[in-house]
């Protein structure tokens, strides 16, 4: 016995769905998808770093950096990239701090490595009246004992012209402020960014039409 | 010690005298002839250093604008305003940071907008905060180093002033939760975002771009907002056209 069978379709939901879901499968379309999400993710993180591992007043470095990330897209997918910042009136990238590395001096001859959080994200010239000590621990560049600024590291206050023994004790001591080295050799750390899970999920979030 | 307190050149010779560093039987006519040789020779090397500062100056204003890379030259003006002392640093600094924040914010906003697939995917931004302020905009000090809200400097009420500029009520929503932790949420075509960088409504500290910061040392960023969130929140009807910001690259690339 033969048995047949017909199907009438009597509403295609199917078909619109499958054409709405080839159209997003574009390489472009894709990318346009993913990459914003992706790009807010690290943002986000680098924005959320916060304090410094010393506690020290925040200088904004990862704010800089959370500002210059970019997605564009690359054969795989999309990429992120995070441009450099300016520090200092130099160009500063962010892979050191991410993949670590050695740093040398390139237009002077030591690097000046703040030892306070007075100088913390600021460099010699921003502090007048610093002078070289050498010491059995190494080099130092020292101002002397007037009261600083935290905020602008200025010598603050009359106590510069204090004469007497007390301006005298206050003269002699001695702010260390940076510490001259040949090099530093930095380790990475990969949570100055999202991990992998973090961006994985993300992406795929974000390929779903349905999100978006 | 020969002098306690600022002496006029006459007094000093006559102490001089005194403390038997000069010859004491000067006459009056030849401690004249000693106080002008002096002051000339005082002058010319006032003069002479007076000239090297400047040489030095000008060379080292010369070699920053020879430099063809703009990172290179703000390096050197960096350098330059270093050693103008503390004050004119600090305004270049805070002018170079200012200038770096808005260029990142002007490659934002092309990133938002150049692409079709990118805008029809996200047709809209949120603006919210991103960075913590110790003094953010909505507070300020008050007597005693108190911190007072001031919501008409906050951008809620700047959001809605903006809004109310453009006349077009469609195109943007109203400000979503508190000055701090809420959101605005727009078109990425409304010109909602060009009022808000021209501070309509007052507000001096804006910076006269349609895409964040938009004022000075603002914590506020834009994000992309999806097309689904966009239809849900009633920007768009379901599958309508998006439409980018209409960029003026003149003003962007600052070309006159």
């Amino acid at each position: 016995m033969k048995v047949g069978v017909s199907i009438r379709i009597a509403s295609d939901s199917a078909t619109p769905a499958l054409r709405e879901f080839a159209a997003g499968t574009t390489p472009a379309r894709f990318a346009a998808r993913i990459g914003p999400a992706v790009q807010k993710l690290t943002m986000e993180h680098l924005a959320g770093l916060g304090e410094n591992a010393k506690g020290w007043p925040s200088t904004g470095f990862y704010e800089k950096f959370a500002r210059n990330v970019r997605w564009l897209p690359d054969d795989n997918g999309v990429a992120v990239a995070i441009l450099p910042a300016i520090i200092n009136g130099r160009q500063v990238g962010l892979g050191l701090r991410v993949f670590g590395g050695t740093i040398l001096p390139q237009s002077v001859t030591m690097l000046a490595i703040p030892i306070s959080p007075v100088a913390y994200g600021h460099v010699p010239s921003d502090f007048p009246g610093l002078f070289l000590l050498k010491t059995v621990t190494g080099a130092y560049l020292v101002q002397r004992g007037e009261a600083i600024s935290e905020k602008t590291g200025r010598v603050v206050g009359q106590r510069r012209s204090m004469g007497g023994h007390a301006g005298r004790r206050l003269r002699a001591e001695l702010n260390f402020l940076f510490k001259l080295t040949a090099s530093v050799t930095q380790s990475g750390d990969r949570n100055v960014l999202p991990s992998d899970e973090a961006y994985l999920a993300k992406a795929l979030g974000a390929a779903n039409p349905a999100n978006n | 010690m020969l002098f306690n307190s600022p002496a006029s050149l006459a007094e000093a010779i006559k102490a001089l005298q005194k403390a038997g560093k000069l010859p004491a039987g000067l006459s009056p006519a030849q401690v004249g002839q000693l106080q002008r040789a002096l002051q000339k020779y005082s002058g010319q090397v006032s003069q002479r250093l007076l000239q090297r500062i400047l040489d030095d100056w000008r060379s080292k204003i010369q070699s920053a604008q020879s430099l063809a890379d703009p990172v290179s030259r703000r390096g050197a003006v960096y350098d330059l305003a270093q050693s103008t002392g503390p004050e004119i640093a600090e305004r270049v600094r805070f002018a170079l940071k200012i200038s770096q924040e808005v260029a990142s914010g002007a490659g934002q906003y092309l990133n938002q907008n150049l692409s079709p697939e990118v805008v029809d995917e996200y047709p809209a931004l949120e603006f919210k905060r991103l960075f913590d302020r110790d003094l953010p905009r909505g507070e300020r000090r008050g007597p005693k180093g108190s911190i007072v809200e001031d919501p008409d400097d906050a951008w809620p009420a700047r959001w809605a002033a903006a809004g109310e500029a453009i006349e077009a009520a469609d195109d943007w929503l109203p400000w979503e939760g508190d000055a701090q932790t809420g959101r605005g949420v727009a078109l990425k075509s409304s010109r909602i975002w060009q009022a808000l960088g021209d501070g309509e409504g007052g507000y001096t500290d804006t910076l006269g771009n349609p895409f964040a910061p938009f004022a000075f040392n603002s914590g506020f960023m834009t994000f992309d907002v999806s097309r689904a969130e966009a239809e849900k929140l009633g920007l768009l009807e379901k599958g309508e056209p998006a439409e980018p910001a209409k960029i003026d690259f003149a003003k962007l690339l600052n070309i006159e």
